[in-house]
């Protein structure tokens, strides 16, 4: 086969790719939709010397019903830094029965810090230096609920 | 006494001009006489056809660079990518550098090593040194034609996209075509230096084929294995992926892959900003700053450094290395071989299997798309049943799985367009045979006839893993499939029993540009696109008429048929017709 | 009354038309002319009355039809309505007859006008019946289409008797009757009236309700709209160019008639409505073309008009809420269908030639003018509050389909006002849809070019089979009941024959071999002189299949060449002046594998193998890949493979070139002792010392003309050597022996 012609069938995996990706995809009406609230942020078991600095919840949406309330929650740890820190964070969106329970982890890319996340509920983030790990969960149901957090490993 | 060192002086000056003049004008023949075998001139010597052939030049550079500018706005209204742009120029920047590398350093080997103009060349008047300095810049000249044909268009497409969103002034359209010049420039001489180890290589290959063999099986192998392995990394459950909730992710992850990938291919970043200009913190997008020219000069320095590296290095080995390869290592063998008679029509195919199984080149091509044809779309199946898709969605997998499943198969066998003409002038002795054409003829398909079919059951082995359909269905795939492989390899066949190129092929080889290839490729590619068009519109009309697929399966296996057997009777018949008239004109 | 008005009527046009034939015979034409216009008014005035019934689609009167469609009224009903169908068909041939010198426009006229006309005057009160219906607009009209048919029947009466009476001794071949048939039985499907299928699809039956196309309602579509076109074709390729023009002419003035069916007389007040859509234009242009035949109007059709006919075939712009039974989608597919194929059928029919590029350049100027006609149209109307869109470039239909970039331009408006009027006109959408028409036009051009490189091809295809098939029989006919194994001339054993032997190059006028004739007989060398480009390796190529015979005839034992050449090649072992070998196998495979194709036993290649091996001391490079070998030992290879099947005919084409000293005298021993036992060695060279010593017999050849086949001996004895007679021939002066 020609360059040109390999070349052209790529493309089309990749065009295939994107036209399935949008123009075939279901779209879940609002009454199948169990939208995430907020998205949790607690410390692993197991993190020595991980402290609480801060939490901050503030409140995104003027809703009289309970359950349709949405909350940004704000968190800031601190740690000494050694080398090979690895903070570990669980992750819980609530409500539980969500219906996409995923979220996603956006951030500044660094030549310092590595962000990895773990079976869907935690997230592991790697120091190379002492440097301030700052990103965003969002839930990935099309509200795109945050939690900031922000790990000092000073 | 101080003019009669004067007058030396100016001897010695008038000689010197006159010997640069005599080598330059040598220099110049050699290029030339290179250049006109190759190249066809005949366009410049009307004034239509000069026009002609300008428009047509311009109009495809035109068409490209627009499509890239059409396609990066619609990325950008999709996808809101905006400054981004140009770091993705840069990604297709680096993967095109390193692919022509690769491809430069083969067709160096040949080109300075192998080609067979080299034993004419080698006869003429002049030093090894310009003969070696001639055939690098003719392969320069050809980059350069190369370049304008994708290269420069797709270049100018997204720098003037560029422009128009803002992120780089209008003179760097200008601009970056100089380093980008530049760049061919250092690949070819790049490209030379490594033909050295190339050609050593090619040697080993050439006295130890079975090297080439392993070589060729560990690479597949390396292939199938890593896309095995990523296949493993797609996530399984339905919606894991979704393109549109997903974005940010994606768009993170992009723009970190970019700058890794920019950091490991550092001298293609050195080379991006040489043409585009710099970043900056007081301002967005890219300006041309007196650092952009510095990158410029540490460039061209760089190329005049290798141009003499490579005059130095490799012109003392040149005429060696060049004339070796008309040299063959005879081997005696001394173990007894026998005269073994076979039936006539087995001596055909084994004659054929011999001849491609002893051409690693186009077989090791062959069996390379028919493993990895049913492998990508297990790949690509699994990134589609991770999504949640609609009924629609569904029909659209669908419709694209025969696309997938067709078009890398079709468009392997346009191959089988050159068949008959690949064996130059040995095709014309099998009209002397005593048997009619026919077997003979069909006996050359039959390793693509053959092999293609675990490939095409390999694929509805894949396709059934995920469509809801029965094995019915999954075997009419199949037979539809092959009736379209078939119908292509007969058709493919058919143009170059019409159109025989054997004589070009007797000189020239493999490297030419055979019109036949072109119509049986075209051919394949609009003829998956309606396939699939077609299935799309079949399995719609199927799963709203009986809720199923079953009905759209059958028409799909009978068109595949009757496409088969119309293409099969066309071939027997312009066998029938025409064989011995065609390739008679080009011998008187 | 309304036989008393047919009787009337018959009686009058007969009486002009039997003065035209017997009194004013110089005006004969002229007063035909006379009745053909009349009888065109009467039937357009008959045409246009007709009632909503039809053009609006109230199926009451078909319920009606329906309610008694087993008994005797429901039956004339019905036949009154396939009057109506068939009479359209009838008065068209009957009024082109005048306007043709065509016989089968008599034939029509005669067998089909005529026996159509009597039976609608049988069924004439189910025909006004049907035509007006159970309800009816006005009193007035009602009396104007009771009044105008029997006048019209009358009139059609006449004139047909007349043109019976007048062509009866008119003739045509059996052949073209069947095909002239067959036209007319196709070219009623051109006439059909929109409510005749849906008539047949159970428009107005109490039991149908119909909703959407059903498979039979497809499978007629793809008929009429595919098939009949290509079945139309099939039948007329044959016939002349004035016979297919007629036919055409009456399929687009029926197509023409139907489409206008839709339209009453007042719609000329009304200049919006008038049928300025690209296809619609298409229904009016293409009859004129082929009419007046002016040929950039007709090459507009061709580019512009079929590929807009095929867009709005794949994107019908009819209300979606209307079913399959509505007139109004039978005319869109009538419309549409003639704009597509009719210019198609022209040119495949050869009426015109096939376009080049400027006929396209020249229709993009005729695209120019309409596109502004219809623009300015478009404009003016709209501004008076009539909503016009003609070609569509006046609203968002073509826009919608492309998604939210084509509306927004769509929406970018230029506003200006003259007078009171406001104009609107949308300059950048505009002006984008003539452009890219115009290129997807050009894009046309090259679909087009495809399509005549596949039926040239095709074409050719079919010529050779059938000159293929000729041969066969012919060979067939002189063995005379022989086995195609057996040779030609049972008695020739071992022997070359040429007989008038000439052979042209592809479309060459001039021969490369002309008039060549010679035998070799076995146990001869026989040696072929003559400069390059003489003819010799023509014939040998000839000789020996690779190329075929232009005039002559070629055997070999007995096997003619060219129509037993298996047999003949069996006998032939042939050695190129190029060696042509699959260099990737070694020496041993490729001998062998000739030794298969000629079924050579084990034992006796095991023998020859090993002594030509031996001879030509290749023992150590036989088992080498043919690549690794020197020109010479290549030259040796393709001599053992031609040898290896001790053939009776061995076929040398300057054999010795590029062999050392020795290589030659191995060869020519070869070529001796083959002789010897009884074959014949026939080869040709330009070393004519080798050929005087080797060859009994020599024959040269100088541009194509064999000048001399004679032994050596007799050659020399007149000019002393072979060498001398050579250049006397080949060169200017003339040396006998002993001047």
């Amino acid at each position: 086969m020609k360059k040109s012609t390999i070349l052209l069938v790529l493309v089309v995996y990749i065009i295939s790719f994107f036209i399935v990706g949008l123009l075939g995809i279901s779209i879940k009406s609002n009454y199948e939709m169990n939208y995430v609230n907020e998205i949790l942020v607690t410390p692993m078991e197991e993190q020595i010397g991980l402290v609480e600095v801060s939490h901050e919840r503030v409140e995104l949406t003027q809703n009289v019903d309970e359950e349709y309330r949405r909350f940004e929650n704000s968190y800031t740890y601190s740690i000494d830094y050694q080398k090979g820190l690895v903070v570990k964070l669980r992750v819980k969106v609530v409500p539980d029965n969500s219906t996409y329970t995923k979220f996603d982890l956006v951030t500044e890319p660094s030549d310092y810090i590595s962000y990895e996340i773990k079976d869907e509920t935690l997230v592991y983030i790697t120091f190379n230096k002492r440097r301030a790990a700052n990103f965003t969960l969002e839930s990935t149901d099309g509200n795109k609920t945050p939690t900031n957090v922000s790990v000092l490993a000073l | 006494m101080e003019e009669a060192a004067k007058k030396s002086w100016k001897e010695k000056l008038n000689f010197a001009k006159a010997r640069f003049k005599e080598g330059w004008g040598k220099f110049k023949a050699l290029v030339l006489v290179q250049l006109k075998d190759k190249i066809d001139f005949s366009w410049t010597k009307t004034r239509k056809t000069r026009i002609q052939k300008t428009v047509f030049a311009i109009l495809k550079f035109l068409v490209i660079a627009l499509a890239v500018f059409g396609i990066l706005n619609i990325v950008k209204l999709l996808f809101m990518i905006r400054e981004e742009i140009l770091s993705y120029y840069l990604v297709f920047l680096g993967i095109f550098v390193v692919l022509n590398l690769i491809t430069v350093t083969l067709g160096l080997v040949k080109s300075l090593y192998y080609a067979e103009d080299n034993k004419v060349l080698v006869t003429y008047p002049v030093s090894s040194g310009k003969l070696f300095l001639s055939k690098i810049l003719v392969y320069q000249i050809f980059e350069f034609k190369k370049a304008l044909d994708l290269l420069v268009p797709v270049t100018v497409g997204f720098i003037v996209t560029g422009f128009f969103f803002g992120i780089v002034p209008i003179y760097t359209i200008i601009w970056s075509l100089i380093p980008l010049m530049l760049i061919s420039v250092v690949t070819v001489l790049l490209g030379a230096l490594l033909s050295i180890p190339g050609l050593f290589i090619f040697k080993t290959f050439q006295r130890l084929p079975i090297l080439e063999l392993i070589l060729i099986v560990l690479l597949v192998g390396a292939a199938v294995y890593g896309l095995i392995y990523v296949i493993t990394l797609i996530p399984i459950n339905k919606g894991d992926i979704d393109i549109i909730r997903q974005w940010p992710i994606i768009r993170s992850n992009i723009n970190s892959f970019i700058l890794e990938f920019s950091k490991y291919i550092y001298p293609i970043t050195f080379a991006f900003r040489a043409m585009v200009g710099e970043t900056g913190a007081t301002y967005s997008g890219y300006k041309l700053m007196p650092y952009t020219f510095g990158r410029f000069g540490i460039i061209l320095a760089i190329a005049v450094v290798l141009l003499v590296i490579v005059f130095l290095i490799i012109k003392p080995f040149f005429f060696n290395m060049m004339t070796k390869t008309f040299e063959f290592e005879k081997k005696n063998i001394t173990a007894e071989k026998h005269n073994k008679p076979k039936q006539k029509y087995v001596a055909f195919v084994g004659k054929e299997l011999k001849l491609v199984f002893r051409d690693f080149g186009i077989s090791a091509s062959y069996l390379s798309v028919y493993l990895l044809t049913p492998i990508l779309l297990l790949f690509i199946d699994r990134i589609f049943m991770a999504m949640d898709r609609s009924s629609t969605g569904d029909l659209i997998v669908f419709a694209i799985n025969v696309l997938l499943i067709v078009l890398p198969l079709l468009a392997s066998s346009t191959v089988i367009s050159t068949i008959y003409s690949r064996e130059g002038r040995a095709a014309y002795l099998k009209k002397t045979k005593p048997v009619k054409p026919y077997f003979p003829l069909i006996s050359k398909l039959l390793f693509n006839l053959v092999l293609c079919i675990p490939s095409i059951i390999g694929c509805g082995v894949v396709f059934s893993q995920f469509a809801q359909v029965s094995t019915f269905d999954i075997v009419a795939l199949c037979i539809a499939v092959i009736g379209f492989q078939y119908g292509h390899i007969f058709y493919s066949a058919a143009l170059d029993l019409m159109n025989p190129q054997n004589e070009l092929y007797a000189t020239e080889g493999d490297s030419i540009s055979n019109p036949n290839e072109r119509k049986s490729t075209i051919f394949a590619l609009v003829f998956s696109a309606a396939i699939a068009f077609i299935s799309y519109v079949f399995f719609k009309e199927s799963i709203n008429q009986t809720k199923t697929y079953d009905i759209a399966f059958i028409k799909l296996m009978i068109i595949g048929i009757i496409f088969m057997v119309i293409m099969f009777i066309l071939l027997i018949l312009k066998i029938k017709a025409f064989y011995i008239d065609r390739q008679e004109a080009s011998r008187e | 009354m309304n036989y008393v008005l047919l009787a009337a009527s018959f009686a009058f046009f007969a009486i002009i038309l039997v003065l035209a034939r017997f009194v004013f015979k110089k005006a004969e034409r002229v007063l035909e002319f006379v009745v053909a216009g009349l009888l065109i008014a009467l039937f357009l005035g008959r045409f246009y009355c007709y009632l909503d019934v039809q053009v609006s689609g109230d199926w009451l009167h078909y319920t009606q039809l329906w309610k008694n469609v087993g008994g005797f009224e429901g039956a004339s009903l019905f036949f009154g309505e396939m009057c109506l169908w068939f009479g359209m068909g009838a008065n068209l041939f009957l009024l082109m007859r005048p306007f043709s010198k065509q016989k089968s426009s008599s034939w029509f006229v005669k067998f089909i006008s005529l026996p159509i006309i009597v039976v609608s005057i049988i069924c004439m009160n189910p025909m006004i019946k049907n035509m007006i219906g159970e309800q009816h607009n006005t009193f007035e009209t009602m009396k104007v289409v009771e009044y105008l048919l029997p006048i019209e029947l009358g009139g059609t009466l006449a004139f047909s008797v007349y043109y019976f009476v007048k062509d009866f001794k008119v003739r045509l071949p059996k052949v073209d009757r069947l095909h002239v048939g067959l036209f007319a039985s196709l070219g009623m499907f051109a006439v059909m009236p929109p409510f005749i299928p849906a008539f047949f699809f159970g428009a107005g039956n109490p039991n149908t309700h119909p909703l959407d196309m059903v498979f039979q309602h497809r499978l007629l579509i793809y008929v009429l709209l595919i098939f009949v076109p290509l079945l139309i074709y099939f039948l007329l390729r044959r016939h002349s160019k004035d016979r297919i023009r007629y036919c055409l002419i009456f399929i687009s003035l029926g197509v023409m008639f139907n489409f206008c069916f839709m339209n009453k007389y007042d719609c000329f007040l009304y200049p919006w409505k008038w049928p300025f859509h690209l296809c619609n234009t298409a229904v009016f242009v293409v009859p004129f073309c082929f009419i007046f035949k002016p040929k950039r109007l007709f090459y507009f059709t061709y580019f512009i008009n079929v590929f807009g006919a095929l867009l709005a075939m794949l994107m019908p712009n009819y209300d979606e809420l209307i079913t399959i039974f509505d007139p109004s989608v039978w005319q869109f597919w009538y419309n549409h269908a003639l704009a597509f194929w009719m210019p198609l059928l022209g040119v495949a029919l050869k009426l015109y030639d096939r376009p080049k590029l400027k006929q396209y350049f020249y229709s993009s100027i005729w695209f120019l003018g309409y596109y502004i006609l219809v623009f300015v149209l478009n404009t003016v109307f709209t501004a008076y509050g009539h909503e016009t869109d003609f070609f569509f470039i006046n609203s968002d239909f073509i826009a919608d389909k492309l998604g939210t970039f084509a509306d927004k331009v769509f929406l970018m408006t230029y506003e200006f006002d003259i007078g009171k009027v406001h104009f609107v006109i949308r300059p950048l959408y505009q002006s984008i849809y003539f452009i890219v028409y115009l290129l997807i036009g050009f894009g046309v051009w090259f679909v087009y070019q495809l399509g005549f490189d596949i039926a040239d091809s095709h074409q050719a295809l079919h010529i050779k089979l059938k000159g293929i098939r000729q041969d066969k029989i012919a060979l067939e006919s002189i063995l005379n009941g022989r086995s195609i194994e057996e040779p030609m001339d049972k008695d020739a054993g071992i022997k070359l024959e040429l007989e008038h032997f000439s052979k042209k190059y592809g479309a060459n006028k001039h021969y490369s071999v002309h008039d060549a004739s010679f035998t070799v007989e076995a146990g001869e060398v026989f040696g072929f002189l003559g400069p390059n480009g003489a003819g010799k390796s023509t014939i040998i190529k000839s000789l020996v299949g690779i190329q075929p015979i232009t005039e002559g005839k070629m055997r070999i034992c007995g096997y003619d060449v060219q129509s037993q050449p298996v047999q003949a090649k069996s006998n032939i072992g042939f050695v190129p002046d190029h060696y042509a070998l699959y260099e990737k196998l070694t020496g041993r495979e490729y001998i062998n594998y000739i030794a298969d194709i000629f079924e050579v036993s084990k034992e006796d290649r095991e023998e020859r193998i090993n002594k030509y091996v031996k001879l030509f001391e290749l023992e150590a490079s036989i088992d080498n890949k043919i690549k690794t070998y020197s020109h010479g030992m290549k030259q040796k290879i393709t001599i053992i493979s031609a040898l290896v099947h001790n053939p009776k005919v061995w076929i040398l084409d300057e054999p010795l070139t590029g062999l050392d000293p020795t290589s030659i005298y191995q060869v020519k021993q070869c070529m001796i002792n083959h002789a010897k036992e009884g074959n014949i060695v026939f080869f040709s060279s330009h070393l004519i010392d080798i050929v005087e010593k080797l060859c009994d017999r020599v024959g040269v050849i100088k541009k194509g003309e064999i000048q001399r086949v004679d032994t050596v001996a007799n050659i020399e004895k007149e000019y002393g050597t072979l060498e001398k007679y050579y250049l006397s021939v080949i060169g200017d002066t003339v040396t006998k022996a002993g001047e």
